[in-house]
């Protein structure tokens, strides 16, 4: 996927929302969050609980590190036990030889279950979501554009796995580290301890005051990022007009004010982490100071340690690190949220539903009828209106209309894409709304006016992915005159075929449509005629392909070439969504109404 | 089995020998004639100009560098001064140590006072730090930030000047990659590298010092140890893992191509009822993807726990001998503290030094992507034949000929023009038609230099040659529809004063009225302050073709080309704008390519392409009455078009 920044078909902005709701959000999205995990709950779990040894054995570090120095002070006042110490010195460094390598086994096996988890996570949410897709209502394609629901399948589940493998743990890494350490800290040396949580509200304050400004302006930087990416994607796309009109010099300096904006926001981001960081050091200096003083103070009325006054030096630094990771993790947690909320609402969006009380179809005839049949896309709109007739099992159908007449709408409703608002669909006799929808599709086949290619080869993109033998694959492709291209590629039905299909031509493709019609023998044929002109060659094998394909099915074809219409048993002229004329050319011409008019005026 | 192995190893070997002769041919740039016409001579030359391209990109930098070094300078001191700063923090700790720990009793009051004064330097020396902190950032990070922006700025001002060829070869994608991930690796590892490599020698600079002064040189060599274990680790480790991440990133590049295909497919995948089989193939991916991720997980989870296992051996070291020495009285017992300190100050730089070798290699790569298109040149400029061109031609009259015009698409087979010869007289309205691919957008690209003929001679208008005319001077001559209708998302008054010098609102509003869309801007609220795309209104697509029009005319330019522009207006609106266009191609050059024959019919000459040749030329009475082709097109489009040129409404 192309660079990052870019928010494809992205939901409401951030700062549009108020606050409250924005806490409302992130809260139901972190909920979602978990329910994914739910399934993982032993391995998550076993995580943690081995996160928490990790942690056990960071802080008894220090801890070992302190014995020896108190075992060195001891040793320098009474030089008598040097030998007992130093058996105890190497003993020491037994032990921290071995809670080294415990950490070295344990931080693998936390690590590695979590990003497996997280990863299993990610492949069975995308495997739903993809799942879901599939079988989503029609009009839902209609408004979303294809680069929005590739970013939800492939790039918003990408992001929540961030959750998983680095939020989620280092959060109870830091959690508990911050608990183990005041924990510690407590059982040494009370006076010390309270010490240290001193400058605790100094950084608190620090803190939320930075990732307030920090959010800020780390939201305005990634404005500014996908301003730049929608310039260049947008210039990239217009380059010829701008070199045309000679725009160039223009250009540059459009883009050298966006380019610029983005420094700034940039340069900002440096102040506050310029700042902030450093800030942090001077609470982390002051609590040294006073460690060392209240320490040493101790020392000279040998109160406390110098072991201790070490061990408190490294827990206060342990203190800082992990509530400083807290204050970081927002953005990465930002981003997941989204994500998760995004997921979400794609998943609440409804798919095509079968009617609980189906009824079967069965061997199929192919009788087609509309009942009064008024149709909108949107409101009131109406495309269709009071649209009826009836196609006889085995009748040829010309739909012929002007542009915006309701023709592509009819094949629509007839593979029950849209819901009909009033009237209804009959086929064999049975009411559309009662057909199990994907039996129905399986009966019909289609041919669209823009041909659809997949990545594969010739054959996989006559049969799809149906389990039917070769010889019937063959077979279509003769019956539509699609072999005799096909046989003259170099891998004949093994041909690689790429997606947008560019190294076939118009006609071509045509043909491959056809062939993938009718592969399956469907008793109904919907079409939709290419208005594209081909070659007067190809013309003749489609005019004749056309016809064979038809040949002894029902057939409904949105006509574009005089053969068609003169073929076709009826014609139907759609006007302004109502069925104007129907009947056979002949008949149509001695009406001498709408259908005469448009055909006179071609030829006079 | 064996066998089949040591002939693996021996191919491993003899490969590798290949790239290695390969890696040293191409830095000494040069293509020894024994290669020449295999695929070897292509990997060469190929990464000769990728060499090429990363020394002129490092020489970029350096001039970068050179121009800002004052601020660089500034930056590195303020990095040194803080990092000198931190050391002194627990050389403090340690001296502490030291004096309570030889504090005699009774001395107890003055050790306190020197105590008590010893930690207000450290606190004191964490606001110097803060401020030295602050410049360092600001300095170097903000230098690395304005080298972000200049390259950036760079590359979309040669961006835009570069040919049309070159968006051809390279997406969109490719490109905007480059402005973004290249450009951000190119920050960090110049802005963080800096700031890190100082970082890491001048702490282990001092670390050495203080460790060796202070303890003894074996002590710190044994300290010491780990250090380029840890080095080897990050570098051997990164490479792995990238290795592995790359794995994912393809997957995960075949996942998303997958589910590109099937949503734009939807139609035809649920027509054809194969949703449940796109399910299972997607499946398939995704699984690849999570077994990619899987392997890239192992690498992962195992890296950073050996790193911090190999930095605690330091420790050890330090409590094993340095803890045995302190016992003895060789060093004392602040020496050990403040060693320990020093220690955890310089794993840090150490992981850092590695991770920068990675920083590093990426930002080569991003730089070398960089330069590849910084140092792109245009295929098309002015004397690019020899010739200088001529000055000042002024308004030309457009009268242009072909001569023995031919053309072929750089990385294309074939020519889609060849052999052309005709002339059009100024003035006059020529159509071009043909089939889809028979070149009549290319006659338009021809004219305007967007693509470049071959030789000279083939094309002149006015007597000159196409390539003799200044660029500039040729494109104002001209006023152009493009057959997308590509709009810009700004204002409508924005794309039809498109240029330079902009225009007064009269003549935009004019020229509105001339391609009848006058009437549908004054509808939007915002009239012509209307934005258009992503930002604001979409328009239709005849709506679209008629603002293109109004941006082509309000040129006032001699030569007019219409690229297929007025197929998505309908039949009323395209009659009116046709008769506007009367007024308009009068005095003007005109050339329309068309699909539809009401839009070419009145034209003074209309010309039939065909396999890439001139097959008919003619008024169109005398093409319907030569009965070839253009006849025949002519009869099909008719049938065609009945539903077109129906009803009318709707």
């Amino acid at each position: 996927m192309s660079g990052p920044g870019m928010g494809r078909g992205g939901s409401r902005s951030l700062d549009q929302v108020s606050v409250e709701e924005k806490k409302k959000m992130d809260r139901k999205a972190l909920r979602n969050l978990l329910k994914y995990a739910l399934p993982f709950w032993p391995k998550f779990l076993l995580a943690l609980m081995l996160v928490l040894m990790l942690t056990g054995a960071e802080l008894l570090r220090p801890y070992i590190l302190g014995l020896a120095i108190d075992d060195i002070a001891f040793t320098l006042d009474n030089p008598a036990g040097i030998l007992d110490n130093k058996s105890r010195i190497i003993l020491m460094g037994a032990a921290f030889f071995g809670l080294a390598l415990a950490q070295l086994v344990i931080g693998y096996f936390s690590a590695f279950i979590l990003r497996a988890t997280s990863a299993r996570i990610i492949m069975n949410l995308r495997d739903k979501v993809f799942t879901h897709v599939q079988r989503l209502h029609f009009p839902y394609f209609d408004k979303t554009p294809v680069g929005s629901l590739v970013t939800r399948i492939c790039n918003d589940t990408n992001n929540i796995s961030e959750m998983y493998t680095n939020v989620l743990v280092n959060f109870f890494r830091d959690i508990f580290e911050i608990i183990g350490v005041i924990i510690v800290m407590f059982m040494i040396n009370t006076r010390l301890a309270l010490a240290v949580m001193v400058v605790v509200p100094l950084m608190a304050a620090a803190t939320i005051m930075f990732r307030l400004k920090a959010r800020k302006v780390f939201t305005r930087i990634r404005a500014k990022l996908a301003a730049i990416n929608i310039f260049l994607s947008e210039h990239i796309a217009g380059m010829k007009i701008i070199q045309a009109f000679n725009m160039q010099n223009a250009k540059k300096e459009e883009f050298d004010t966006v380019n610029h904006e983005y420094l700034r926001e940039n340069d900002k981001m440096i102040v506050i982490f310029g700042v902030f960081r450093p800030f942090m050091e001077i609470v982390a200096a002051i609590a040294t100071a006073l460690i060392l003083w209240i320490g040493g103070k101790g020392i000279l009325e040998s109160a406390i340690s110098f072991g201790t006054v070490y061990m408190f030096l490294n827990y206060s630094g342990k203190f800082f690190q992990p509530i400083m990771n807290l204050t970081e993790m927002y953005n990465t947690t930002q981003s997941s949220l989204v994500s998760s909320d995004r997921i979400e609402s794609l998943l609440k969006t409804g798919t095509e539903e079968n009617p609980g009380d189906y009824q079967e179809l069965g061997e199929i005839r192919g009788e087609i009828e509309f009942r009064n049949v008024w149709f909108a896309y949107v409101g009131e709109n109406w495309v269709l209106r009071d649209v009826s007739f009836t196609v006889r099992p085995g009748e040829k159908i010309a739909i012929v209309g002007t542009t915006g007449a309701g023709k592509t709408t009819i094949i629509s409703l007839i593979l029950g894409f849209y819901k009909i608002q009033k009237g209804e669909i009959f086929v064999d006799g049975k009411p559309i709304s009662k057909i199990n929808i994907r039996e129905l599709r399986k009966a019909v086949g289609t041919v669209r006016q823009d041909v659809f290619l997949f990545q594969g080869d010739i054959e996989t993109n006559i049969r799809l992915y149906n389990d039917i033998d070769f010889e019937l694959v063959k077979k279509a492709a003769e019956t539509v005159n699609a072999s005799k291209f096909i046989e003259n590629l170099p891998l004949k039905y093994k041909e690689p075929v790429n997606q947008r299909g560019t190294t076939l031509s118009e006609g071509q493709r045509q043909l491959l449509s056809f062939a993938r019609a009718i592969v399956m023998d469907p008793r109904i044929l919907v079409l939709d005629e290419a208005t594209s002109s081909v070659d007067a060659r190809t013309e003749q094998l489609i005019q004749e392909g056309l016809e064979n394909l038809m040949e002894g099915r029902t057939s409904i074809t949105i006509a574009h070439r005089l053969s068609t219409i003169k073929n076709a048993d009826r014609i139907l002229f759609l006007h302004h969504g109502r069925i104007a004329e129907s009947g056979s050319h002949t008949e149509l011409m001695e009406l001498r109404k709408l259908y005469y008019e448009l055909y006179s005026i071609q030829y006079s | 089995m064996t066998d089949n192995a040591n002939s693996g190893e021996q191919k491993g070997n003899a490969g590798l020998r290949k790239k290695f002769r390969l890696w040293r041919l191409a830095r000494q740039g040069r293509v020894p004639d024994e290669i020449k016409g295999t695929p070897e001579e292509k990997l060469l030359k190929k990464k000769i100009k990728q060499n090429k391209n990363l020394k002129k990109g490092w020489g970029l930098f350096i001039e970068f560098i050179r121009r800002h070094w004052v601020r660089y300078s500034f930056g590195v001191l303020a990095i040194v001064s803080v990092n000198a700063m931190s050391i002194v923090t627990p050389i403090i700790t340690g001296d502490i140590v030291d004096m309570l720990s030889d504090t005699a009793a009774g001395m107890e009051s003055v050790s306190l006072k020197r105590l008590s004064m010893l930690c207000l330097v450290i606190v004191g020396l964490s606001f110097a730090k803060l401020m030295a902190n602050f410049f360092n950032r600001y300095l170097i990070q903000g230098a690395s930030n304005i080298l972000e922006y200049a390259m950036r700025k760079r590359m979309f001002n040669k961006l835009i000047d570069l040919s049309i060829s070159y968006f051809n070869r390279k997406s969109a994608g490719e490109i905007m990659a480059l402005a973004s991930n290249d450009l951000r690796a190119l920050r960090h590892a110049v802005g963080h590298g800096i700031m890190m490599l100082t970082n890491a020698l001048v702490l282990l600079g001092a670390g050495f010092i203080y460790l060796t002064v202070r303890l003894s040189l074996p002590l710190t060599l044994a300290i010491m140890i780990p250090f380029p274990f840890m080095l080897l680790l990050i570098n051997g480790f990164s490479r792995f893992i990238q290795a592995r991440f790359k794995r994912v990133q393809e997957t995960f590049a075949d996942l998303s191509s997958k589910v590109e295909e099937n949503i734009s497919g939807i139609r035809v995948i649920k027509s054809f009822v194969q949703e449940e089989q796109e399910i299972a193939n997607f499946r398939k991916i995704n699984e690849s993807n999570y077994d990619a991720s899987i392997k890239h997980a192992r690498v992962m989870a195992i890296f950073h726990p050996s790193l911090s296992f190999i930095s605690t051996m330091s420790y050890l070291i330090m409590l094993m001998a340095g803890g045995l020495m302190a016992m003895q009285g060789a060093i004392s017992l602040g020496e050990f503290v403040a060693a320990n300190t020093f220690i955890g100050m310089l794993i840090r730089p150490i992981s850092f030094l590695g991770m920068l070798i990675n920083q590093m290699q990426q930002g080569k790569v991003s730089l070398t992507r960089i330069g590849e298109l910084i140092f792109e040149n245009p295929d098309i400029f002015d004397g690019k034949f020899g010739t200088p061109p001529i000055e000042s031609p002024g308004r030309l009259s457009g009268r242009i000929e072909f001569n023995n015009l031919r053309f072929k698409y750089p990385e294309k087979d074939g020519y889609i023009l060849d052999g052309i010869n005709t002339a059009i007289a100024p003035g006059t309205t020529v159509a071009l038609v043909g089939e889809v691919g028979s070149g009549k957008t290319t006659f338009a690209n021809l004219l305007m230099r967007i693509f470049d003929i071959e030789e000279k001679g083939m094309i002149t208008i006015d007597g000159h040659d196409i390539t003799d005319i200044p660029l500039k001077a040729l494109r104002d001559n001209i006023g152009y529809v493009p057959q997308d209708n590509f709009l810009f998302s700004e204002s409508i008054a924005y794309n039809i004063g498109f240029s330079e010098e902009g225009y007064p609102m009269e003549e935009i509003e004019n020229a509105a009225r001339k391609s009848n869309v006058y009437g549908n801007i004054m509808e939007f609220p915002e009239k012509f302050d209307t934005m258009l795309g992503e930002k604001g209104v979409n328009l239709s697509g005849g709506q679209k073709q008629r603002i293109c029009i109004a941006r082509a005319l309000i040129k006032d330019a001699p030569i007019l080309i219409l690229d297929d522009c007025l197929s998505s207006v309908d039949v009323e609106t395209e009659k009116e704008i046709l008769a506007n266009l009367r007024d308009v191609r009068a005095g003007r050059t005109c050339i329309i390519i068309s699909h539809r024959v009401s839009t070419i019919k009145d034209a003074d000459k209309i010309i039939v392409l065909e396999n890439s040749r001139i097959a008919e030329e003619g008024s169109h009475d005398q093409l319907v009455a030569l009965g070839g082709i253009y006849d025949k097109m002519y009869r099909m489009q008719l049938i065609d078009e009945i539903e077109i040129n129906g009803g009318g409404a709707l």
